[in-house]
Protein backbone atom coordinates (compact mmCIF):
# COMPACT_ATOMS: atom_id res chain seq x y z
CA UNK A 1 0.00 0.00 0.00
CA UNK A 2 3.18 2.34 0.47
CA UNK A 3 4.57 1.74 -2.52
CA UNK A 4 1.38 2.03 -4.51
CA UNK A 5 1.08 5.69 -2.40
CA UNK A 6 4.75 6.40 -3.46
CA UNK A 7 4.04 5.92 -7.01
CA UNK A 8 1.34 7.66 -7.19
CA UNK A 9 2.43 10.54 -5.52
CA UNK A 10 5.57 10.79 -8.07
CA UNK A 11 3.29 10.07 -11.40
CA UNK A 12 0.74 13.06 -10.08
CA UNK A 13 4.39 15.21 -9.51
CA UNK A 14 5.49 14.23 -12.59
CA UNK A 15 2.37 14.85 -14.72
CA UNK A 16 2.10 18.13 -12.51
CA UNK A 17 5.22 19.47 -14.05
CA UNK A 18 4.75 18.27 -17.40
CA UNK A 19 1.16 20.11 -17.43
CA UNK A 20 2.39 23.10 -16.27
CA UNK A 21 5.63 22.78 -18.42
CA UNK A 22 3.76 22.23 -21.65
CA UNK A 23 2.21 25.79 -21.72
CA UNK A 24 4.81 27.17 -21.78
CA UNK A 25 6.38 30.31 -19.63
CA UNK A 26 5.96 34.16 -19.88
CA UNK A 27 8.78 36.44 -19.77
CA UNK A 28 7.89 39.85 -19.16
CA UNK A 29 10.36 42.61 -19.79
CA UNK A 30 10.48 45.99 -17.83
CA UNK A 31 9.20 48.67 -20.49
CA UNK A 32 12.52 50.94 -20.62
CA UNK A 33 12.31 50.67 -24.64
CA UNK A 34 9.82 50.81 -27.16
CA UNK A 35 7.91 47.64 -27.22
CA UNK A 36 8.72 46.92 -30.72
CA UNK A 37 12.08 47.84 -29.93
CA UNK A 38 12.01 45.29 -26.38
CA UNK A 39 11.02 42.60 -28.57
CA UNK A 40 13.27 42.99 -30.98
CA UNK A 41 16.24 43.42 -28.21
CA UNK A 42 14.83 40.35 -26.29
CA UNK A 43 13.43 37.74 -28.58
CA UNK A 44 17.14 36.08 -28.96
CA UNK A 45 16.74 35.53 -25.20
CA UNK A 46 13.65 34.34 -25.24
CA UNK A 47 14.08 31.70 -27.99
CA UNK A 48 17.30 30.51 -26.37
CA UNK A 49 15.07 30.30 -22.67
CA UNK A 50 12.74 28.20 -25.21
CA UNK A 51 15.12 25.66 -26.39
CA UNK A 52 16.71 25.54 -22.91
CA UNK A 53 13.53 25.16 -21.03
CA UNK A 54 12.38 22.42 -23.83
CA UNK A 55 9.04 24.43 -23.62
CA UNK A 56 7.70 27.71 -25.62
CA UNK A 57 8.69 31.44 -23.45
CA UNK A 58 6.83 33.65 -24.53
CA UNK A 59 8.27 37.17 -24.45
CA UNK A 60 5.81 39.64 -22.97
CA UNK A 61 6.55 43.49 -23.65
CA UNK A 62 4.63 46.40 -22.36
CA UNK A 63 3.76 49.82 -23.53
CA UNK A 64 4.15 51.57 -20.00
CA UNK A 65 4.87 50.88 -16.09
CA UNK A 66 1.24 50.56 -14.99
CA UNK A 67 0.69 47.76 -17.63
CA UNK A 68 3.76 46.24 -16.59
CA UNK A 69 2.76 46.16 -13.16
CA UNK A 70 -0.96 45.29 -13.54
CA UNK A 71 0.58 42.23 -15.68
CA UNK A 72 3.17 40.63 -13.01
CA UNK A 73 1.22 38.00 -11.57
CA UNK A 74 0.49 36.37 -15.36
CA UNK A 75 4.59 36.39 -15.72
CA UNK A 76 6.93 33.46 -15.03
CA UNK A 77 9.60 35.14 -15.59
CA UNK A 78 10.72 38.79 -15.67
CA UNK A 79 13.68 40.87 -16.67
CA UNK A 80 13.66 44.03 -14.32
CA UNK A 81 15.84 46.56 -12.71
CA UNK A 82 16.82 45.74 -9.01
CA UNK A 83 14.42 48.71 -7.48
CA UNK A 84 11.78 47.77 -9.57
CA UNK A 85 12.44 44.16 -8.03
CA UNK A 86 12.71 45.29 -5.13
CA UNK A 87 9.16 47.29 -5.11
CA UNK A 88 7.04 44.93 -6.78
CA UNK A 89 8.55 41.65 -7.16
CA UNK A 90 10.16 39.84 -4.19
CA UNK A 91 7.07 38.91 -2.57
CA UNK A 92 6.27 36.39 -5.87
CA UNK A 93 9.73 35.82 -7.63
CA UNK A 94 13.51 35.49 -6.61
CA UNK A 95 16.32 36.84 -8.44
CA UNK A 96 18.23 33.72 -10.11
CA UNK A 97 20.81 35.96 -11.86
CA UNK A 98 21.91 39.68 -12.29
CA UNK A 99 22.89 41.30 -16.03
CA UNK A 100 26.67 41.92 -16.50
CA UNK A 101 27.26 45.17 -18.97
CA UNK A 102 29.93 45.29 -21.54
CA UNK A 103 31.72 46.99 -19.09
CA UNK A 104 31.96 44.17 -16.98
CA UNK A 105 29.51 45.66 -13.95
CA UNK A 106 26.44 44.25 -12.95
CA UNK A 107 25.77 47.70 -10.93
CA UNK A 108 23.88 51.00 -12.84
CA UNK A 109 24.48 54.53 -11.24
CA UNK A 110 22.77 57.79 -11.64
CA UNK A 111 23.64 61.38 -12.43
CA UNK A 112 22.56 64.82 -11.03
CA UNK A 113 22.88 66.41 -14.13
CA UNK A 114 22.44 70.76 -15.15
CA UNK A 115 22.72 72.98 -17.81
CA UNK A 116 25.68 73.84 -18.90
CA UNK A 117 25.47 77.37 -18.49
CA UNK A 118 23.59 77.27 -15.12
CA UNK A 119 25.18 78.99 -12.51
CA UNK A 120 24.75 75.86 -10.06
CA UNK A 121 27.96 73.85 -8.77
CA UNK A 122 26.96 72.12 -5.64
CA UNK A 123 23.68 69.54 -4.97
CA UNK A 124 22.67 72.16 -2.56
CA UNK A 125 22.91 75.06 -5.03
CA UNK A 126 19.64 73.33 -6.46
CA UNK A 127 17.65 74.05 -3.19
CA UNK A 128 14.54 75.65 -4.07
CA UNK A 129 14.23 74.77 -8.10
CA UNK A 130 13.18 72.09 -10.03
CA UNK A 131 14.49 68.80 -10.75
CA UNK A 132 13.13 66.37 -13.16
CA UNK A 133 13.45 62.42 -11.89
CA UNK A 134 13.83 58.99 -14.44
CA UNK A 135 11.00 57.07 -14.67
CA UNK A 136 9.83 56.25 -11.23
CA UNK A 137 10.76 52.17 -10.26
CA UNK A 138 14.10 52.85 -11.67
CA UNK A 139 17.24 51.92 -9.72
CA UNK A 140 19.76 54.92 -11.42
CA UNK A 141 17.43 57.63 -12.91
CA UNK A 142 14.89 57.49 -9.47
CA UNK A 143 16.24 55.31 -6.78
CA UNK A 144 19.75 56.34 -6.56
CA UNK A 145 19.37 59.97 -7.16
CA UNK A 146 16.80 60.24 -4.51
CA UNK A 147 19.08 58.14 -2.02
CA UNK A 148 21.54 61.04 -3.03
CA UNK A 149 20.04 63.65 -2.55
CA UNK A 150 19.04 62.66 0.74
CA UNK A 151 22.62 61.82 2.05
CA UNK A 152 23.84 65.75 0.50
CA UNK A 153 20.80 66.47 3.09
CA UNK A 154 18.16 67.48 0.38
CA UNK A 155 14.67 66.02 1.34
CA UNK A 156 13.26 66.13 -2.37
CA UNK A 157 9.91 66.63 -1.25
CA UNK A 158 10.53 69.86 1.30
CA UNK A 159 13.45 71.60 -1.20
CA UNK A 160 12.69 71.73 -4.68
CA UNK A 161 10.24 74.00 -5.96
CA UNK A 162 8.70 71.61 -8.02
CA UNK A 163 9.70 67.56 -8.66
CA UNK A 164 8.14 65.43 -11.80
CA UNK A 165 9.11 61.77 -13.42
CA UNK A 166 9.82 60.12 -16.60
CA UNK A 167 12.89 62.13 -17.72
CA UNK A 168 15.40 59.88 -20.12
CA UNK B 1 16.25 66.42 -22.60
CA UNK B 2 14.06 68.61 -20.49
CA UNK B 3 17.10 69.55 -18.58
CA UNK B 4 19.29 70.57 -21.55
CA UNK B 5 15.93 72.85 -23.39
CA UNK B 6 15.12 74.68 -19.83
CA UNK B 7 12.25 73.30 -18.79
CA UNK B 8 13.78 71.84 -15.09
CA UNK B 9 16.42 73.21 -13.60
CA UNK B 10 18.22 69.89 -12.98
CA UNK B 11 17.47 66.34 -13.51
CA UNK B 12 18.75 62.71 -12.84
CA UNK B 13 19.79 60.36 -15.59
CA UNK B 14 21.29 57.21 -16.18
CA UNK B 15 25.02 57.58 -16.20
CA UNK B 16 25.21 55.61 -19.18
CA UNK B 17 23.09 57.65 -21.16
CA UNK B 18 25.72 60.33 -20.94
CA UNK B 19 28.38 57.98 -22.59
CA UNK B 20 25.53 56.99 -25.67
CA UNK B 21 26.53 58.68 -28.82
CA UNK B 22 22.67 58.76 -29.67
CA UNK B 23 22.46 61.19 -27.26
CA UNK B 24 25.61 63.33 -27.48
CA UNK B 25 23.54 66.36 -29.16
CA UNK B 26 21.47 66.60 -25.82
CA UNK B 27 24.86 65.94 -23.44
CA UNK B 28 26.96 68.30 -25.05
CA UNK B 29 23.97 71.04 -23.36
CA UNK B 30 24.55 69.55 -19.65
CA UNK B 31 27.11 69.20 -16.89
CA UNK B 32 27.05 66.56 -14.50
CA UNK B 33 27.01 67.75 -10.93
CA UNK B 34 27.38 64.31 -9.24
CA UNK B 35 27.43 60.81 -9.23
CA UNK B 36 25.41 58.71 -7.12
CA UNK B 37 26.95 55.29 -5.63
CA UNK B 38 26.43 52.19 -8.18
CA UNK B 39 23.39 50.28 -7.42
CA UNK B 40 22.41 46.53 -8.72
CA UNK B 41 21.40 46.74 -12.21
CA UNK B 42 19.08 44.63 -14.08
CA UNK B 43 18.05 41.31 -12.73
CA UNK B 44 16.22 37.81 -14.47
CA UNK B 45 13.94 36.90 -11.32
CA UNK B 46 11.35 33.93 -11.30
CA UNK B 47 8.57 33.11 -9.73
CA UNK B 48 9.27 31.40 -6.40
CA UNK B 49 6.76 28.74 -6.72
CA UNK B 50 8.32 27.16 -9.73
CA UNK B 51 9.86 24.10 -10.05
CA UNK B 52 13.42 24.36 -8.48
CA UNK B 53 14.76 22.24 -11.71
CA UNK B 54 13.18 25.10 -14.02
CA UNK B 55 15.32 27.62 -12.15
CA UNK B 56 18.62 25.61 -12.39
CA UNK B 57 17.73 25.13 -15.87
CA UNK B 58 17.11 29.02 -16.22
CA UNK B 59 20.37 29.61 -14.31
CA UNK B 60 22.88 27.55 -16.25
CA UNK B 61 21.50 28.74 -19.48
CA UNK B 62 21.93 32.18 -18.48
CA UNK B 63 25.28 32.02 -16.88
CA UNK B 64 26.38 29.88 -20.17
CA UNK B 65 25.70 32.59 -22.11
CA UNK B 66 28.57 34.44 -22.23
CA UNK B 67 31.20 31.48 -22.57
CA UNK B 68 28.93 29.56 -24.52
CA UNK B 69 28.41 29.98 -28.36
CA UNK B 70 24.93 31.99 -27.82
CA UNK B 71 26.86 35.81 -27.40
CA UNK B 72 24.55 36.66 -30.45
CA UNK B 73 21.11 36.25 -27.50
CA UNK B 74 22.85 39.44 -26.29
CA UNK B 75 23.93 41.35 -29.02
CA UNK B 76 21.30 43.63 -29.27
CA UNK B 77 21.01 44.04 -25.58
CA UNK B 78 23.44 46.34 -23.07
CA UNK B 79 24.71 43.37 -21.57
CA UNK B 80 27.30 40.45 -22.31
CA UNK B 81 25.86 38.14 -19.77
CA UNK B 82 24.42 37.44 -16.69
CA UNK B 83 26.17 36.54 -13.25
CA UNK B 84 25.09 35.43 -9.68
CA UNK B 85 23.33 38.10 -8.02
CA UNK B 86 24.64 39.19 -4.32
CA UNK B 87 21.33 39.14 -2.33
CA UNK B 88 22.91 41.38 0.18
CA UNK B 89 23.40 44.31 -2.56
CA UNK B 90 19.11 43.91 -3.14
CA UNK B 91 18.61 43.91 0.39
CA UNK B 92 20.61 46.64 0.78
CA UNK B 93 18.02 48.82 -1.31
CA UNK B 94 14.94 47.58 1.26
CA UNK B 95 17.16 49.14 4.08
CA UNK B 96 17.71 52.63 2.39
CA UNK B 97 14.57 53.04 0.90
CA UNK B 98 13.10 53.01 4.39
CA UNK B 99 15.55 55.03 5.82
CA UNK B 100 14.91 58.10 3.60
CA UNK B 101 11.31 57.44 2.76
CA UNK B 102 11.87 56.68 -1.00
CA UNK B 103 8.75 57.30 -2.53
CA UNK B 104 6.93 54.66 -4.81
CA UNK B 105 5.67 57.64 -7.48
CA UNK B 106 5.85 60.80 -7.26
Amino acid sequence: MRKITILLTCVSIICWQTVWASGGYRLGVQPCWMPEKALEIFTPLSEYLSKALGVPVELVVYDNAVQFHQGLEKLDMVLQDAYSAYLHSMDSFEPVVIAENRSGKTTDRGAVIVRKDSPFKTLSDLRGKSFLFGAAHNTAKFYSVWILLEENGINPRKDFSEIAEGGD
Amino acid sequence: MAVAVGDYDAGAVCADFLEEKEHSRVVQKVRVLAYTDPAPGWLLVLRKDLPESVRKKVYTALTGIKTGHYSKVLSSTPWSGFLKPDSSEIMEIGTLVRKYKVPYSL
